[in-house]
């Protein structure tokens, strides 16, 4: 049985009985998802090997970030890396006490530096630096999270500039663009 | 003088009531344009006669309409039989409107002649809201046997807001069936099952208790569920009568807006306060200097408290 709701102004709702449906011969995965879940950060130039935690929103719309000093947290609600599109990893810059933090020197990237992303399935995937920026701490971010050009980016995301104790926030953020190099 | 003055605070009373009516009606009116919901329609099918004898002959199918949503009038109603045509309006449109109103059953019928056993099915459909919705009913005319088929009929009477807003994480929805029998015989072992819903009530309205759906009654199920997503749910009833099986089923299908998160997020705060140690000397410099006040009035009190003191104690001190 099909059973068919139109609305005029939007798509029509059209559901199609199990008994009406061809049987599945074979699953075809959209092509943007191809990459695996990426567990591994390694940026050899400023010493990184740090553990990926995965990161939502929080509850103002801003992406979540790592809980502590060493991990860094990807954008699980983007791309994975490797996959079509802007995934993004954030990590903390400086910390309590003193404590150094994993993205403390990526202001010292600069293109051309390579960044490995390894996945779940035991892969990885080299991401090289194309371009690093710096933007105020409420510019807008699209250009971090969007992206349609066909390449798969890698792009992180530090805190940086001026510390503003009313706000318990740095000023600037710092984003390292990065290219996923083609085989 | 005070008779003018009194018909002057009247009128305006009299204004201030109507204006305050005025206001509230056109409210309520502008609260209730707002509120979309989705339209329902169910069919049942009966033909007339049931069993015929093996040489076969005529069969009438009379078909009755119904809107099961009050204040959501359905047009554009429209009936196909996948055996029958034409089929033909008869009588129920009592205001003459061209709309199915909800106090209304709109009545129709097809003639053909059949030699054999058939099942039939006819769909119709009516709009509202700019949503079409939609129902089937299924029939069996027995040619060459005395023992008819059985019945069953099922609509969903669940009022639903279109589109239905939910909070983050989804929200609870209470679905609403009702089942009857069209047919002239019981049925027995009626069961009501929801692909998208397990947790279905018992029957309402077994008045005689008899565990049969008897063709006067009419059986009330419920089934709640979270929906967390735009659901299309199909709610199947099946039923057992002279050896035959009936069945009938309905599809509702409910949007859901949830709340997007926003297309882009702003950027993460990865920072945190670069100078805690400021605040830990500030707690320990607050301390000591709680100490160092306690610790002069100490001093104080124990020489008031050393004065007070009889001599004897004084020297036994010493």
């Amino acid at each position: 049985m099909i059973v068919i709701f139109v609305n005029k102004s939007q798509a029509p709702i059209i559901v199609i009985s199990a008994a009406l449906i061809p049987p599945v011969q074979s699953i075809v995965l959209p092509p943007t998802i191809v990459a695996g879940i990426p567990v591994l950060m390694t940026i050899p130039k400023i010493d990184v090997n740090a553990a990926i935690e995965y990161v939502g929103l929080t509850s103002t719309g801003a992406m979540a970030v790592p809980k502590g000093p060493n991990d860094v947290g990807w954008f699980e609600l983007g791309p994975r890396p490797g996959d079509l599109g802007s995934a993004v990893i954030a990590g903390h810059e400086g910390w309590k006490d003193g404590i150094p933090a994993v993205f403390d020197n990526l202001s010292k990237l600069a293109a051309g530096d390579k960044i490995y992303i390894k996945d779940d399935t035991g892969t990885t995937t080299l991401f090289v630096v194309r371009k690093v920026m710096t933007f105020g701490e409420n510019d807008d971010a699209a250009t971090i999270f969007d992206s349609n050009d066909g390449i798969a980016h890698l792009n992180l995301i530090t805190c940086e500039g001026v510390w503003n104790a009313k706000t318990q926030s740095y000023s600037d953020r710092l984003v390292v663009f990065t290219d996923k190099e083609n085989e | 003088m005070n008779k003018k003055y009194l018909v002057f605070i009247s009128i305006l009373f009299a204004v201030g009531v109507f204006g305050f009516g005025a206001q509230a009606a056109f409210a309520q009116t502008q609260t209730s344009q707002s509120v979309l919901y989705v339209p329902l329609i169910g069919i049942t099918l009966v033909p007339h006669p049931l069993t015929l004898p093996a040489a076969g002959g005529e069969v009438t199918y009379n078909y009755a309409v119904k809107n099961f949503l009050p204040g959501v009038p359905l047009t554009d109603v429209g009936i196909v039989d996948d055996n029958c045509s034409p089929v033909t309006f008869v009588t129920g449109d009592d205001n003459g409107n061209k709309e199915l109103d909800y106090s209304e059953t709109w009545r129709y019928t097809c003639s053909m002649k059949i030699s054999t056993t058939t099942e039939s099915s006819a769909t119709v459909t009516g709009t509202a809201n700019n949503i079409t919705a939609q129902h089937s009913a299924y029939s069996t005319v027995v040619v060459g046997s005395k023992e008819p088929a059985p019945l069953v009929s099922i609509v969903n009477i669940t009022k639903v807001a279109y589109p239905l807003s939910l909070p983050v994480g989804g929200g609870s929805i209470t679905y609403t069936y009702k089942v009857n029998n069209p047919g002239v015989v019981s049925l027995s072992n009626v069961t009501v099952v929801d692909n998208k819903c397990p947790a279905m009530s018992g029957e309402l309205g077994d008045t005689n208790g008899n565990g049969l759906l008897d063709p006067s009654e009419v059986w009330i199920y419920t089934c709640t569920t979270n929906l967390t997503q735009t659901t299309t749910n199909i709610v199947t009833v099946t039923a057992f009568a002279n050896g035959l099986k009936a069945s009938d089923n309905v599809s509702l299908t409910v949007k859901v807006d949830i709340p997007e998160a926003s297309s882009t997020p702003t950027f993460p705060d990865t920072g945190t306060n670069p100078s805690p140690q400021i605040i830990v000397w500030e707690i320990l410099g607050g301390i000591l200097a709680i100490l160092i006040v306690f610790f002069f009035l100490f001093r104080k009190n124990k020489t008031v408290v050393d004065q007070g003191m009889p001599e004897f104690f004084k020297k036994e001190k010493k």
